[in-house]
């Protein structure tokens, strides 16, 4: 096994309070198998990310970031996940011009009957940053 | 030789003389242009914003190629209060002036009532660092090759807002920012060598917020760089917190920057922060279709949205 392999990276998720918080626990409650990578952070709706948590998150050791709401039309406040899909698809791209490596980090619509999907989600996002090796760049210097 | 390419002495007059009468007729109770700062033979000429009250005082006034100070974020700082006639102020505005303006007054930080507006067609502006390596020396420079870039690809050499023009308009030329030709060369770059780049323009940034200061984007009452609680960045300058500071700056100004590159002129390291603002502009207008993303709109384009938006994160 290469170091990499047994290495167990750590992620952050943000997750809204009403879908995708919900879909983890749904993950937990079905017994569905996921890496113990994640450290999830509620918040109460995806339009509550700003995008500089993002960055905090690098700043202090997050290896790769997920961040995760309700599906479009979805929303417990109807629109904060369509302000947050903007914000995002300027975010993402821009984190990458910054040079941040587009694999560490990910946006995803999880509902809460979605418990499948969370674990999958956490699963792949895991694996893509296993192969990466622990993130060095935004990282506060300790 | 230079100097003659500096000056348009014309203007200059026309613009004392339109002066004198508004602070005269009362139409304006003070002006803010620029004047001449004192300087050695040799030494680069330069401009500095000063502010008119007394229309005896119109002789100090100059307006050339080194006058790049954008003024308009100096009307935040007038005393308010009182009645808007009297504290109206006077300006000269260039394209891009009218630019940062118009955005100052969809944010409701300016009355357009409050100022009056003397427009001015430009036809760029002179770069001091170009400059100071031909000066006074070279016989003949051609002004293309001593004017500032962002003036080089400007399309707003008009003024868009004004209530008089004191010369002719001119034709617009198509802008070479639209091309974005710096963000298509740094996104051609991998990862590692991008994040290279900026950490070796980020780490020369000696926070001194000039950027921030100067940006007519950067207009909130309350800095969120300068709280506390949430402290997003401290007073170190550490790479990482280099990133948090820059990546906030560049965010926040995300669809509101009205590209008039007063930040990277006044930026005392030379740090191309202008390219990040590009990378937004280029990104808004694939993305959201917004055809002229340097114009200033009431609700701008992170302040919306639409349901028909691209989606990628199925
Ligand atoms: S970010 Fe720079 S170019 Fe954009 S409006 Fe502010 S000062 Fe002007
Ligand atoms: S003006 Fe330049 S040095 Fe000053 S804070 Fe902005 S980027 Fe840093
Ligand atoms: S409540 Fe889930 S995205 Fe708004």
């Amino acid at each position: 096994m290469s170091q990499h392999e047994q290495w167990q990276p750590l992620i952050v998720a943000f997750c809204c309070n009403w879908c995708s918080y919900a879909g983890a626990d749904l993950a937990g409650t079905s017994r569905l198998e996921y890496p113990p990578s994640i450290r999830i952070i509620r918040v109460p709706c995806s339009g509550r990310i700003n995008p500089q948590f993002v960055v905090r998150a690098f700043q202090r050791g997050a290896d790769g970031v997920l961040v995760a709401g309700c599906h479009p039309g979805d929303c417990h406040y109807s629109t904060g996940n369509f302000f947050a899909r903007r914000r995002f698809l300027l975010a993402t791209r821009f984190l990458e011009y910054l040079g941040i490596e587009p694999e560490r980090f990910e946006v995803r619509w999880i509902s809460g009957s979605e418990g499948q999907k969370f674990a999958d989600v956490v699963r792949e996002l895991t694996e893509r940053v296993r192969k990466l090796g622990p993130a060095w760049k935004l990282r506060d210097a300790v | 030789m230079i100097a003659a390419l500096l000056e348009d002495k014309h203007l200059e007059e026309l613009l004392r003389a339109r002066v004198r009468q508004l602070l005269e007729s009362g139409q304006i109770s003070l002006f803010l242009g620029y004047e001449r700062q004192e300087s050695l033979p040799g030494i680069l000429p330069s401009s500095v914003p000063c502010i008119i009250r007394d229309p005896s005082d119109v002789a100090r006034l100059v307006f050339d190629r080194v006058c790049h100070r954008s003024l308009v974020k100096y009307l935040l700082d007038l005393p308010t209060g009182g009645d808007s006639k009297e504290r109206r102020a006077g300006l000269v505005v260039r394209g891009c002036d009218s630019l940062a303006l118009q955005r100052l007054i969809q944010d409701h930080r300016v009355s357009r009532e409050e100022v009056y507006l003397l427009g001015i067609p430009c036809t760029g502006m002179v770069d001091k660092r170009k400059l100071s390596k031909v000066y006074p020396q070279s016989p003949s420079v051609s002004l293309e090759s001593i004017l500032d870039d962002t003036c080089l690809g400007c399309d707003t050499h008009n003024p868009v807002i004004y209530d008089e023009l004191l010369c002719e308009k001119v034709s617009e030329a198509p802008s070479s920012v639209v091309d974005f030709v710096q963000v298509r060369r740094l996104e051609a770059l991998s990862p590692d060598e991008r994040y290279k780049v900026w950490e070796a323009e980020f780490s020369r940034c000696i926070r001194c917020f000039a950027c921030r200061n100067v940006c007519p984007a950067c207009d909130c009452r309350q800095c969120t760089l300068e709280s506390n609680d949430p402290g997003w960045i401290t007073k170190h300058t550490s790479i990482s917190e280099q990133f948090m500071f820059h990546f906030i700056r560049a965010f926040h100004v995300a669809g509101r920057c009205v590209g008039c590159g007063e930040c990277e002129r006044v930026c005392p390291m030379g740090i191309n922060i202008g390219e990040l603002n590009r990378k937004f502009m280029k990104d808004i207008r694939e993305l959201f279709g917004r055809d002229n993303p340097k114009m200033p709109r009431d609700v701008e384009p992170l302040g919306k949205f639409n349901p028909d938006d691209p989606e990628e994160f199925l």
